[in-house]
């Protein structure tokens, strides 16, 4: 790799981006959202008693997106630059049809308001869906869901059986089986001088007691310090010297990918968005789920019967004194939530 | 401040440095760890722009005198020893080369223009907050002890959100058939 010309094609990037962090760096406002330990407190405001305050103070609620604040939102997000430098003229036309359908999508939920529907899930730690947005033409769906998704705390400490412990150190945290993360053999195999003392210089100080040198256990490391309290991370680094090994565990709920249609025909690929946060880790809060590539069996319906579907998972983290940090993930419960969009257009 | 470079006003480099001069200073400073260096190229970007304001007329002018001043501070990180002593961009530049896997060149003027244009597609397709993150830490080369303080956050879940950013680019660009 030419470094120069790498340099000068991060060098030209649109002056939009540019302008867009400068602004971000100047204000010092950036706000980088906090992992959600626990449920977020919500002020809740109905849609009626929010169309009433917005005509009180005779401001539209379209321009505002208090109505469908999902879909408005998803019309801000997406940059499309001036001009065509850097930017195919046919991507550019696909940005703005797309930012073209949410508009429609959000003028489709000013001029109807369907009402927003919850399920509570009991099993799922009372965590609660509610479906507050959703837009279908027949050709493309498009939902906005709130997503309150309990997260207990990750517990440090846990260990697993036998059987569930040769699951766990199947793989490694980076690399499949046969994979090294060890940052020497990294080194060797191409990664950068500066690169490799950048690993080295950022680990946490019981990481550098330890000299830990897989790239994993680093990772893993930063994840028990970013999660647990600090009197629980020194309570894991205690039982990991002691015993030389340390498992955590954590669960998480999730909307699946898949959404399926009455009778089990999956809607095809479906995009799912964070509004709330930017963080892939995080899973509550407001998300945007388009699925724009519907089979035909799901085209041009009256009304489309939906599957969403609720997961929840359990992750567990392990890792030895001076090996690799390992995780395996399965599936703990699955509840799938029925709901009904009605076409914008028939 | 463009009426003041068209007027030929004394005062326009003045206005400026005011403005724009601690960004300026800082993106160069980014590039380049001698002091010496970081001003000479800040009064080179000056001299540029007032040799070229008119006939341009850049709006906004951050993002041009800022592009001058990093182009020219990259150019001499290049071009000096800078380049062999390490150091913040070339930590920044090291961790971009991460998504481009070895085997896979970027030999030519034209291949580096494709690959702008496929970052340009990936920043307008990704979240505001991930896109300022990557262009602070990538365009800006701004460290990440640095982000991390602007942001309230820390190191450690910046390095990770950062890697995370550069392995949605990497396989962006494999999806568009950039890398293989």
């Amino acid at each position: 790799m030419n470094r120069k010309l790498l340099s000068k094609a991060v060098s030209d990037i649109d002056d939009r981006f540019i302008v867009e962090a400068y602004n971000h760096r100047s204000e010092g406002t950036y706000d980088v959202p906090e992992r959600i330990a626990h449920m977020k407190p919500k002020r809740v405001i109905t849609f009626f008693l929010a169309a009433v305050l917005v005509l009180a103070l005779g401001i539209t609620a379209y321009a505002e997106g208090w109505i469908s604040p999902i879909f408005h939102r998803m019309q801000s997000i997406f940059v499309i630059p001036d001009g065509t430098e850097g930017v195919s003229p046919q991507y550019a036309s696909d940005l703005e049809n797309r930012l073209d359908l949410y508009s429609q999508a959000e003028q489709y939920m000013n001029e109807n308001k369907p009402e927003p529907e919850t399920v509570t899930l009991p099993e799922f730690d009372n965590s609660s869906l509610t479906l507050s947005e959703r837009f279908y033409n027949g050709e493309v769906l498009m939902l906005g869901i709130d997503l309150n998704a309990a997260e207990p705390e990750m517990i440090a400490g846990y260990e697993p059986d036998e059987k569930l412990l040769e699951k766990i150190k199947y793989v490694a945290f980076f690399h499949d089986v046969n994979g090294d993360d060890d940052l020497d053999t990294l080194l060797e195999n191409g990664m950068t001088r500066e690169i490799y003392d950048d690993y080295l210089e950022k680990r946490t100080d019981y990481a550098k007691e330890f000299d830990f040198r897989h790239q994993s256990a680093i990772f893993l490391d930063w994840m028990l310090k970013n999660e647990l309290s600090a009197e629980k991370y020194e309570e894991a680094w205690a039982l990991l010297r002691k015993t030389g090994h340390i498992c955590a565990v954590k669960s998480v709920i999730y909307i699946g990918d898949h959404i399926t249609m009455d009778d089990g025909t999956d809607i095809g690929p479906t995009g799912q968005q964070n509004m709330d946060s930017s963080d892939p880790a995080a899973h509550s809060g407001n998300i945007f789920i388009e699925a724009n590539e519907l089979p035909d069996a799901a085209k041009n319906l009256g009304e489309l019967n939906i599957r969403l579907s609720l997961k929840k998972m359990r992750i567990y983290y392990y890792m030895e004194l001076g090996g690799p940090a390992r995780f395996y993930s399965e599936l703990i419960g699955e509840e799938v939530l029925p709901f009904t969009v009605q076409n914008s257009i028939k | 401040m463009i009426s003041l470079f068209f007027e030929r006003s004394e005062q326009a480099i003045a206005e400026l440095d005011r403005k724009y001069g601690a960004a300026v200073r800082r993106t160069v400073s980014n590039i380049l760890p001698d002091r010496a260096d970081v001003e000479e190229c800040v009064n080179d970007a000056y001299l540029a722009v007032w040799n070229t304001v008119p006939p341009n007329s850049p709006d906004p002018m951050i993002s041009y005198v800022c592009r001058i001043a990093r182009n020219i501070a990259v150019n001499r990180y290049h071009s000096n020893s800078a380049e062999k002593r390490g150091g913040n961009y070339s930590v920044a530049l090291d961790e971009l080369k991460e998504c481009i896997p070895s085997g896979v060149s970027v030999e030519s003027a034209y291949d580096a223009k494709e690959l702008t244009e496929a970052i340009n597609r990936f920043l307008a397709g990704i979240s505001k907050d991930d896109r300022v993150l990557f262009v602070r830490r990538y365009w800006y080369a701004d460290p990440v002890n640095k982000i991390a303080a602007d942001t309230g956050s820390n190191p450690d879940r910046i390095s990770v959100r950062l890697f995370r950013i550069r392995e949605k680019l990497r396989k962006k660009l494999k999806k568009e058939g950039l890398i293989v």
